[in-house]
């Protein structure tokens, strides 16, 4: 009896099923090519524009929450090979793969009303909520902006569970994924007549002034009815280090319940900061409620200003 | 086909093509399937990362991927150990054994299975690496060598010194690489 030939045969048996996970890995493997080649050329173009300085650099890692206010509304675009209809941008990019299924992949959901209108493109409806259009609660120790209306699932307002799984399927967990960022494939032939797929970002405000930036995994509204987000009382703590994105407690923001959401507010140009000037966000004109169907309308490209994906905070 | 793949990603397509399957059967006799997908994306992905680093001069790549590959499953330490306890405390399936063509080392190690993983269990990780890429993934010595960056020569010695450990562990009759049951 040999020693390894004993070691051999105790190799438990691998056969069955084996197409199914390397198709999955292969359209797994076929988007992040994608998204390094787009990250690689985005870092390309930083290197010729001579770089970011460090400190625009850090104030981009931090969140979206610090360009809300104090830096430039930069939205660096870059078209990623492939699908078409697909938009990467640093915070957040919208793929559409072969199988039918829409790749979202979410950093922070600043541009909001971009992201909505790149998931409608791809042929899903949907609602999306900043951080900076929702009110600040306390919790315990810690200011987080919270929805005080039993996100995700458990509220009237959205689909059964059965649906929920039906539609969105979360990314790989853990390995190549950062814990700040949220993978989903989305089913849009899966939605229910009338549904909208709901994606808000969140971010909490620890003691020490440090901003964790969460974002919430997509979830099936019934009606393009969001989830009513009572502003909170308290007093804002005060910003440290970066500039609060925290509206005042004392003019709440408007709701997104049933209305349209606001357009995200334009925001000066940071001076110390060599990003090329923002470019101006165009807004759709937003009716009211419901949501149009959606319409196959190409999707701006902002090739202007592609600067590096921000570092997991 | 790397040399055409550093140039072209489309060219990556065909490593995955001819060697997939034999990363994720090893994957899944390591870590169980749930894992091997996601050790299977991770391994191409930093493949393709690497690809400019690979050594030209190596016509057959799959060396160089059970390397990147082990390390991807080294992420997963916890749910291996899990997987192997599993594979410990199984019961022996005579009927499954007779039908095997390596039958008697099938029968033996069934019978040896506790005393053997508590072995796999004891062995260093770096032991343990390379018995499992020769035992379980079928790489020759060479191979191993590579996917492991050592010289042959230090695949050698780690051998024997798995092979003394095993026979030692098993009572078997010290031996130049092959030895009778005692008892």
């Amino acid at each position: 009896v040999d020693e390894i030939e004993l070691f051999a045969a105790l190799r438990p048996e691998t056969g069955a099923n084996l197409a199914g996970q390397r198709e999955r890995a292969r359209d797994r493997l076929a988007d992040a090519m994608s998204d390094s080649t787009a990250r690689t050329s985005a870092r390309r173009t930083t290197r010729r524009l001579g770089g970011l300085n460090p400190s625009a650099r850090a104030a981009f890692a931090v969140s979206g929450a610090a360009l809300a206010v104090g830096g430039a509304v930069v939205l660096p675009t870059v078209l990623a090979p492939g699908r078409p209809g697909s938009l990467v941008t640093s915070a957040w990019a919208v793929q559409p793969r072969r199988d039918g299924t829409v790749k979202v992949t979410i950093k922070d959901a600043s541009d909001p009303a971009g992201l909505q209108r790149a998931l409608r493109s791809a042929g899903v409806r949907a609602i999306v909520v900043s951080h900076r259009e929702v009110p600040l609660k306390k919790v315990g120790d810690i200011w987080a902006v919270t929805l005080a209306c039993g996100y995700p699932t458990t509220g009237k307002l959205f689909e059964p569970a059965a649906v929920q799984r039906a539609v969105v399927t979360p990314g790989p967990a853990g390995g190549a994924v950062r814990p700040s960022e949220v993978i989903a494939f989305i089913h849009p032939a899966a939605m229910p007549a009338g549904s909208v797929l709901f994606i808000v970002d969140t971010f909490s405000v620890l003691q020490n002034g440090t901003r964790v930036l969460s974002v919430t995994m997509p979830a099936v509204l019934r009606s393009s009815q969001a989830p009513r987000c009572a502003p909170q009382r308290g007093q804002v703590p005060p910003p440290v280090g970066i500039p609060s994105p925290v509206p005042s407690p004392s003019s709440p923001v408007p709701a997104p319940s049933g209305g349209p959401l606001p357009p995200p507010t334009p925001v000066p140009t940071r001076s110390s900061s060599p990003l090329p000037p923002p470019t101006p966000t165009p807004v759709p004109t937003r009716s009211s409620s419901p949501l149009p169907p959606p319409t196959p309308t190409p999707v701006p490209t902002r090739s202007s200003s592609p600067i590096p994906t921000p570092t997991p905070s | 086909v790397i040399a055409r793949a550093a140039r072209d990603p489309a060219g990556f397509g065909l490593i995955f093509d001819r060697h997939s399957d034999a990363i994720l059967r090893y994957a899944r006799a390591r870590l169980g399937p749930d894992l091997a997908e996601d050790v299977l994306a991770e391994t191409f992905l930093a493949a393709f990362a690497r690809r400019a680093s690979y050594d030209m001069s190596r016509p057959n790549s799959l060396p160089w991927l059970y390397g990147i590959a082990i390390r991807q499953i080294g992420k997963h330490r916890r749910a291996e150990h899990r997987s192997r306890q599993a594979m410990a405390r199984l019961p022996v399936d005579a009927a499954v054994l007779g039908t095997d063509d390596r039958c008697l080392d099938r029968v033996a190690a069934q019978a040896l299975r506790p005393r053997l993983m508590s072995v796999l269990s004891g062995l260093t990780p770096k032991d343990r690496e390379l018995l499992l890429l020769i035992a379980w993934a079928g790489l020759t010595y060479e191979e191993s060598a590579q996917a492991l960056g050592v010289p042959v020569t230090t695949v050698r010695s780690r051998l024997h010194r798995i092979r003394v450990k095993t026979r030692r562990a098993l009572n078997l009759e010290p031996g130049s690489g092959k030895g009778d049951f005692r008892g």
